[in-house]
Formats: C-alpha cells, structure tokens, sequence
C-alpha cells in the first residue's frame, strides 16, 4: 500500500531524508521513529504530496504520488502533528468539510459524520464550536477528519503530542479499529513504549537515514541482552574510559564530563564493582539509571543518544 | 470543478464570517464614521438652509419704503431673508420669544426725508439669541442704504416725480408725465453707458471649496453625492483588508497545509474562499448601497444591482492583491502592517478620503490610476445610470484580466507557504 525508495528530499546544502525505503501493507502498522529533526515529518510530508522528492520514488495504493497527486490523496488520510481545525465552526462542520473534499456528498457524507463523530466520542459535542473543546477533544477530531472519507492509508505524524493519557488510550484503540478493518498505517513517534506497544513493523531513523527496520521481534532480536547504565556527574573522561575498559562484559556506549553511558551484563548485581572502579577513577556519581533491554536501548546502542535528545 | 466541494467550502467560510460578526461592525463602521465627518466637513449636509426672518414696519407705505422693503424680497437675496410685515410691537414680541431675527421700522416720511437728503432714521431691532443671521441683515441694510443714496444721486428728480403721484382728482400718472419721467430717466441711463457698458471694473471669482451644488452633465448634484461612491470604496478596501487575513489564520491552524493534502487542488480551495468573499461583498453592498440611495433619494434605484455588481468585482480584485501582499510576508503582523501601509494611502490617493472632485487636479488624475481610484471611477456613472451593463463591459474585463494575474501569483504563493508549513 505505501511504497518508498530510496527517497532523498535535500534543501540546498542540507539533506533531510536520505535513501529512505520501505513499504507497509493493509491491515498493518508501520512506525518510523526517530528523535526530532531525525526526518519522519519531512518522509511524511513526501508521502502526501507536499513536497516533492529530491529523488526516489513514493507510491500510495499504486499511485506515484508525484505524477499522479490526486489520485494517490485520494484514499489516504493525514493526521498532522499540529492540530488542522477551523476553531470557529463546530466538529460536525469541520467533518463534513475534510469528507467534502475527499468527495463524500449527500446522505454518504452526512452518514459518515456522525459515525466518526460517534467512534471519536464527541456525538454530544457535535455542535459546539471546536475553541471550546479540550486538547483531547480537538486531537481525537483531529484524527476524525483524517478518517470521515475512510481512507486505505492513513499517516499518523505523531498524533498523541500533548495529549492527556485518557484521550492517548482512546486515540490508539481508534488507530487499532482502523487497522483491524484493514487500514494501512504509517505512524511516526518518539515515545518508543508507544511504539511497542502498537506496531507491527518498524523503522528507525536518525538524521534522515534509516538505521535500523524490520518487525517488532526482529528489532528485538538485535538489541543485546545486555542491561544500559546511565551514570551522571563528575567523570574525568580518558581516566574512567580506561578503568571500564578492564570491566569484563561491558561496554562505554558514551562517555561525557558530566555524563556516562554504559551496556553492560546483569547490571543489577554488578553495580558496587561499577561504582568501584568508577570511583577509583577520580569519577563522582550522583545519579544512576539502569534499563532493561527495548528499543531504546538499541536506539541508544545505535546512535549513542536517547530518543527525546 | 468538483461541485460539492465547492460548495461545502462556500458554505464552511461563509459559516466562519458569520460566527464573528462584531469583525464587520468594526470594517464597516470605520469607514461610515470617516464618510461621516468627511461630509460634515466639507459642508455636504442638504439639510435645510438658515433663513433670516424680519419682521418689517413699514410706517412710511410709500414708493420707496416699497422699493426697501422690496430690496429684502426672497428673489433679492436668494431666499436667505424672509420678510413679514408687522407692527414693531409685534415684531418684538415675536423676538422676545426667540423667533425672527430682527426687527425693521421704517418711520413715517421715509420717503419724502430721501428725497429731500434730510437726515433719518431706520430702526433695527436684532435678536441677541442669534449671532450670524442679524449681522447678515445688518450688512444687507447698510448695502441697501447706499444703494438709496446712489439712486438719489443719479435719478432724485425722475424719483420726486413718481413720489408726487398724479396730478389731484386723477389716479394715475398723466401720459406726457410718464413719458417725460421715461426719456429723463433713458438719458441718465445713456450718460452712464461708457461706465455700464462695458464695465470697467472686471471681477474673477475662483472658489476652491467643493461646490455645493455641481452641475455635472447637465444634472446638479449635491456636493455629499460624491462621498457616497468614496465611503463605499473605503468600506470595500476595509472588508477586502479584514477578510485577507483569513490566510493567515488557516495558515496558523494548519488548515491550509491540511487542504493540500487532500485531492482537491490550490486553485479548488482558492475558488471555494473567492465565491465565499464574493457573496460577502454583495450580500454587504446591497445593504450599503441601499442605505446610500435612501440617503440620496433623487439616485435611480435600477442602478443598484449594476453597482452592486460593479462594486463586488472590483472588491475582488482587491482582496486578491492584499491577500497576495499578506501571502508575501512572513508573519501575521508583518501581513497586517504591509496591507495597511497599503491602503492608506491608496485611500487617500484613490479618491475615498477625499472625492476627486475636491482634490488638486494633479493629484485627482494620479489618483484615478490607483487600482481603488480606478474601481471609483467608473463607480460613478454607474450609479447616476449613465453607464450602462454593456458600457461596463470593458472595464469588468480589465478587472477580469487583473484578477486573473493575482489569481495566479496568489495560489503560487500558497503552495510555497504550505510546503514551509
């Protein structure tokens, strides 16, 4: 359903998504994750149509979304990171607009209305102006308008920001609804739980590049079993470098003045050996934090940073 | 064209105009207050004009009290004096109620103390309610008082002749009389002639100030006609200014990047807000326009839908260039202060704060060439009905054509600020 690639998108010296591929299929959720500025909203941005690629191909339901735009858009639904509603009209007028212009009309659009107004949960509130609505009513009529003209593919560009764990729990059993009845699913985050917890498949990027892709398993398998430690405060960086070389099973993933970044076997029961010599060192600790392998952990291993950095 | 579409759009922005109806009130209201006090400034009120009242005594009742009381007459002086005989009691009992404006007792032997250049005296009793009217009766005497002194110089026999009367038991003038006083009077008038005819002393009057009334094509018409066309091009350039910032808030809520993605394409969704913007413009201007020809009853009310017509498609054009212009700016505020520095001066220059009828001439026929100046004057003759739908013709293609250029840069325009979100 959705094809890509090896998509390049460059402005002037500066190149935003670089042989990016992948494709996702119907019924399934496919995540992109990536810090901010990694390039997912410039990868969805090329997916829709808004702006055209450098280079590489994008395809919707066949469609190449450059050369045959309005066709590609026609079954596809966008949810925006940022909220797209008109305030001043109420929830049923914004609906009937966005499936106006996929070209619902009559009894169809009008039918359509309130059956997303209904799944959204704001068929009470159908005729109150937006301004009035909560953030979590505006993002679930935000996902709403995306979805009135029941689009085959949908885009979801981090569509949980800001948003209250209530309205979170009901927005992602809506985007499960959507997949069971055989929508496809692009969606972009950097809550990697998020993440886990809905995706089928997953492609991980950084700095516009795909680092790391395949299924929720096959991520899973390639992240050690390894625990991550993360120490923070005063550490003289060749001294500590060199006495955690000597550490058996460990690896320096990061090493900073002011901070320390470590995958290492069986943390837990190893801590005191690792203050030990981190302390030999001339280092000082102030904060410890340990993590249980996930895709962070292998976001981390990949790129030495964290995810929301 | 996808009809539904459009017609969804139509309805969807015509639905936002609506939910803010206080925006309105501040672009029209503007626009009728400056109108306002322009045409109260200029003296355009066609209210009815000050009249001097006098009461006169005329306690003389002879042939030159007569001529006096005839020099005040309403064909004399324009209709500005009013004159009612009564006696001086009454006359100043109607003073002392604050009505009339002066009292004028012309003694007995007025007449006979003229002819004889004997001293006399005319009594002018003047309301202190009112300040300018009796200093006008006051200089219009003392014109009249000269006046006598000059006729008496020039014809005081030929004058003694008519005031003796006819001859006793006859009631009128002998015929050799008559013709004696006419040949008398004929030679003066003759030995006048190398005075009168032509006359030496020449007078150029130019006046500066707008007419009060204008004879244009053979019709006269008040000088506050022509704020009329001027308010209602400054109301057009304030709705057009206010309802170019709706890009800006779709730009802002995301709404327009929204719309790009769906199949509909930039010049679908530009149509939708054009039809939308026109239906404002002319469901405002009838209400405008019948307001306007109410005011000036004397207006063809078959004119109204021409002008209308003509009004809205020039407040497209409009709107499409201050649309274009706020499109071009980077920032909500940046749009709001271009367009305003905009408008200011194309209001001034284009003839709305000022008729082009009360400007420097050099600046009339530049003004004429801004796009607003332009739009105004051909609104003009529209409305008086001398110009007719096939007479507009041309001008709806020149605005036809100019819409279409601004059409085109505005939706290049959107596609980049969408792309740039």
């Amino acid at each position: 359903m959705i094809e890509v690639q090896n998509l390049r998108k460059q402005y002037g010296d500066l190149v935003a998504v670089e042989d990016v591929s992948f494709t996702a299929e119907a019924g399934q959720i496919f995540g992109l994750l990536g810090p901010n500025g990694a390039g997912k909203s410039t990868t969805i941005s090329c997916l829709c149509g808004l702006l055209p690629p450098t280079s590489g191909q994008v395809r919707i339901l066949g469609h190449d979304v450059v050369q045959d735009g309005p066709a590609s858009r026609q079954q596809l639904g966008v949810v925006p990171q940022e909220l797209a509603l008109y305030e001043d009209l109420n929830a049923a007028d914004n609906l009937a607009y966005w499936g106006a212009a996929y070209g619902l009309s009559g009894a169809a659009l009008r039918s359509r209305v309130s059956t997303v107004l209904e799944a959204i949960g704001l068929l009470d509130r159908a005729k109150e102006p937006v301004s009035q609505f909560s953030g979590g009513m505006k993002r679930r009529l935000n996902l709403g308008c995306a979805i009135v003209h029941e689009p085959k593919v949908l885009l979801l560009d981090e569509p949980t920001v800001g948003v209250d764990p209530q309205s979170r729990v009901r927005l992602l059993e809506l985007v499960r609804e959507l997949v069971d009845a055989g929508t496809c699913v692009l969606y972009t985050t950097h809550y990697m739980e998020e993440a886990e917890a809905l995706c089928d498949r997953l492609a991980i990027l950084d700095h516009g590049r795909i680092i790391a892709a395949g299924t929720l398993n096959e991520l899973r398998g390639r992240v050690s079993d390894r625990d991550l430690v993360r120490l923070s405060g005063q550490f003289p960086v060749e001294a500590v470098r060199g006495a955690l070389e000597a550490l058996a099973e460990a690896e320096v993933l990061q090493i900073e003045e002011d901070q320390l970044r470590l995958a290492i076997q069986a943390a837990g029961s190893r801590l005191p050996e690792l203050f030990q010599v981190v302390q030999q060192a001339g280092g000082e600790i102030r904060e410890t934090n340990v993590a249980r392998p996930s895709l962070e952990s292998l976001f981390i291993e990949l790129t030495g940073k964290e995810l929301r950095e | 064209m996808n009809w539904p579409f459009l017609r969804a759009a139509v309805v969807k922005d015509l639905r936002r105009v609506v939910h803010d109806p206080w925006r309105f009130a501040l672009w029209l209201g503007i626009p009728l207050l400056i109108g306002t006090l322009m045409t109260t400034l200029m003296g355009g009120s066609d209210g009815p004009q000050p009249r001097a009242q006098l009461y006169l005594d005329d306690q003389d009742e002879s042939f030159l009290s007569g001529a006096l009381l005839n020099a005040f007459s309403n064909e004399q002086t324009g209709g500005l004096i009013q004159v009612e005989r009564m006696s001086r009691a009454e006359g100043l009992a109607r003073l002392n109620q604050n009505r009339g404006t002066a009292v004028l007792v012309i003694p007995a032997g007025f007449g006979q103390a003229v002819l004889e250049e004997e001293p006399v005296t005319l009594e002018l009793l003047t309301n202190p309610a009112q300040r300018i009217l009796p200093g006008i009766l006051e200089e219009v005497l003392e014109l009249v008082r000269e006046g006598v002194f000059y006729v008496h110089r020039v014809l005081g026999e030929e004058l003694q002749l008519m005031v003796d009367g006819p001859e006793p038991g006859e009631f009128t003038l002998a015929d050799p009389k008559v013709a004696q006083i006419a040949v008398s009077i004929n030679q003066v008038v003759q030995s006048l002639g190398d005075y009168l005819d032509p006359l030496l002393i020449e007078l150029e009057s130019a006046v500066d100030a707008p007419p009060t009334k204008t004879e244009e094509e053979g019709v006269s018409l008040p000088a506050s006609f022509y704020m009329l066309p001027s308010v209602l091009m400054m109301a057009l350039f304030f709705l057009a200014q206010g309802l170019s910032e709706d890009y800006w808030t779709e730009r802002e809520a995301g709404t327009l990047r929204r719309g790009a993605c769906t199949p509909r394409k930039m010049s679908s969704l530009l149509a939708g807000k054009l039809l939308a913007v026109s239906c404002v413009f002319a469901a405002i201007g009838v209400l405008l326009f019948a307001a306007g020809y109410l005011y000036h009853d004397y207006l063809p009310w078959s004119t109204l839908p021409l002008a209308v017509l003509w009004w809205t498609a020039g407040g497209l054009a409009i709107y499409l260039l201050l649309s274009w212009v706020q499109m071009l700016c980077t920032s909500r505020r940046g749009g709001s202060i271009l367009t305003n520095l905009l408008m200011f001066p194309l209001l001034m220059m284009g003839g709305s704060f000022f008729p082009f009828e009360a400007m420097p001439s050099w600046m009339a026929e530049a003004g004429r060439f801004t796009p607003n100046g332009w739009v105004l004057q051909q609104l003009k003759p529209v409305i008086l009905g001398r110009t007719q739908l096939l007479g507009l013709g041309a001008p709806l293609g020149g605005l036809f054509v100019a819409g279409a250029v601004l059409l085109v840069l505005l939706r290049a325009r959107l596609r980049r600020v969408v792309v740039r979100g």
